[in-house]
């Protein structure tokens, strides 16, 4: 089944990959976050505990959130389909290299210990997105 | 051998006496009524396993730990008898809590155990030959790579100094220091493969580190070296890892920096909430820090004169043209405040705010018009 990228249903099949790819979550070990993915002006919350992604859903309170990562709409579909293209995010199109220099994607954070979070669990947030390769995703 | 012991138990009538006696099945038993505390434990998310949170009750947690541990000083493990008239004292140096302790210290200990990593089989290496890279480029990145295996060298050496002075009651933080050990170890050797592993070898080693190094190890106190180490250096590692993921030309070197980072951040968090740990429980050692920090801001300076500086440069700019180290420039122009930034935040975070106003770093990079407004506009220039 095609999954339209942004929407929820995206995030969500991402959760199960979690769960379906359990053993590369394992290795990378525990990760227990919440963070937040803003495209374009829509929020996303997504938990992760332990070693997998418990709970997305649509909205959230920021302030509330360890880090949230936002940016435009079209930026973070060009990261989706280098992840698809190359089946995992290519050197341009990895979440740090993105939001660390220019206004590509932001870390927003109103929190130091939540912004190190965002590195404390880089390879395992960074897995979660790569997970896209095995889904079959229409960028709108 | 420095330690004898008070007897010579090889020609001890009593002992050969009563080892007689053991072998004859006459054992004392008095060990099985310790008269410890009987407490039940168990998991509170056996997807988790069994943690220190587990176990963090009665005589056997830590959140009863007084500042000040009258017990033992030799090993023995929190919640066990001992008689303090026979044991040996190790006589360790850090004896109160606030010396070592930190908030979430044993959450930090349990992510740091989960997350190891190892640079022999998890790094793609054979990929490298996969990509394309200048010599040029190649050469700025062994440079860097020199200088991360120098510091992460020291960055094990400081933990494991560290580690045997701490009293034993403080078990959750001298484990989490061995972790650190061990992942500072595993950065040395992650870069010295790098640099190898790409065919130009090892570069310069710089003084201007060295310096710095010299500084944090020789730390007059725990907590002087931890301001130093986990909060200002790692803290601009983990910028610079940040930065260095950033401009890694191939997969395989953003994976380095991926991992790297992880254990540098978990680092940088325990060093935030040990100085928060400090100021909120012993607010008297604030000046102490202050001259810590004062001196570790200004050796620490010293670092952007130094081919550090122009190999990120090189690296930033793809190369040694006019343009592109220009370019380079105003990237790692970026680099440098944004280091500033972030240790100012996590300052902030620890309760340490007035050590804003006195930092060495804000007038010596606004001299160098390294200002967050220089920052918001070079963002905008990068292509």
């Amino acid at each position: 089944m095609t999954i339209r990228f942004p929407s929820l249903e995206f995030f969500q099949a991402l959760q199960q990959r979690t769960k379906e790819d359990k053993a590369v979550f394992e290795k990378l070990g525990t990760c227990d976050t919440n963070f937040g993915v803003k495209i374009g002006s829509q929020l996303y919350t997504i938990d992760f505990e332990v070693y997998e992604c418990v709970d997305v859903r649509e909205g959230g309170d920021p302030t509330r959130l360890d880090f949230v990562i936002g940016g435009p709409t079209e930026v973070w579909g060009e990261m989706v389909k280098a992840i698809l293209q190359h089946g995992g995010a290519d050197a341009k199109h990895t979440l740090n290299t993105l939001s660390h220099v220019g206004d590509v994607l932001r870390i927003e954070t109103s929190d130091a210990e939540g912004h190190d979070k965002f590195y404390r669990f880089m390879a395992s947030i960074q897995e979660f997105f790569d997970q896209a390769r095995h889904l079959d995703v229409k960028v709108a | 051998m420095s330690y004898y012991g008070p007897t010579d138990w090889r020609s001890n009538s009593d002992l050969a006496l009563r080892m007689r006696d053991i072998r004859k099945g006459n054992l004392d038993l008095g060990w099985m009524k310790a008269g410890t505390e009987k407490l039940r434990f168990s998991q509170e998310n056996p997807k988790r396993g069994f943690t220190y949170l587990d176990v963090n009750k009665g005589s056997y947690g830590y959140d009863d730990l007084p500042e000040v541990p009258r017990g033992p000083r030799g090993a023995a493990p929190r919640g066990a008898t001992y008689d303090v008239k026979h044991q040996a004292d190790l006589e360790p140096e850090l004896n109160r809590k606030s010396d070592v302790w930190a908030y979430k210290v044993a959450s930090f200990t349990e992510e740091a155990v989960s997350r190891q990593w190892d640079a022999t089989t998890d790094v793609p290496w054979t990929d490298l030959d996969k990509y394309e890279r200048s010599e040029e480029l190649e050469v700025a990145y062994a440079q860097l790579c020199t200088f991360f295996t120098e510091v992460e060298m020291i960055a094990t050496d400081l933990p494991a100094k560290w580690l045997w002075r701490m009293n034993n009651q403080f078990h959750e933080v001298k484990h989490f220091i061995a972790t650190q050990a061990i992942d500072e170890a595993r950065h040395a050797e992650v870069f010295r493969k790098r640099a190898l592993v790409g065919g130009v070898g090892l570069m310069e080693a710089l003084p201007q580190a060295e310096h710095s190094l010299k500084a944090i190890l020789d730390g007059d106190t725990y907590g002087d070296a931890s301001a130093f180490m986990h909060l200002l250096a790692e803290g601009n590692i983990l910028t610079m890892f940040r930065f260095s993921e950033f401009i890694s030309p191939t997969p395989v070197d953003k994976r380095i920096f991926q991992l790297v980072m992880q254990d540098e951040a978990r680092h940088v968090s325990y060093g935030m909430q040990h100085l928060k740990w400090t100021i909120d429980h012993t607010p008297e050692r604030k000046e102490q820090l202050h001259s810590a920090l004062d001196e570790g801001e200004s050796i620490t300076i010293n670092q952007f004169d130094a081919a550090l500086t122009e190999c990120m440069i090189v690296l930033a700019g793809k190369g040694t043209k006019p343009e592109q180290i220009a370019e380079g420039v105003k990237i790692v122009g970026q680099l440098q405040v944004k280091q500033m930034q972030e240790y100012f935040h996590r300052l902030r975070r620890a309760g340490f705010e007035d050590r804003i106003a006195r930092s060495k770093f804000t007038p010596m990079l606004s001299q160098l018009g390294l200002t967050p407004e220089f920052t918001a506009k070079a963002a905008a220039e990068v292509s």
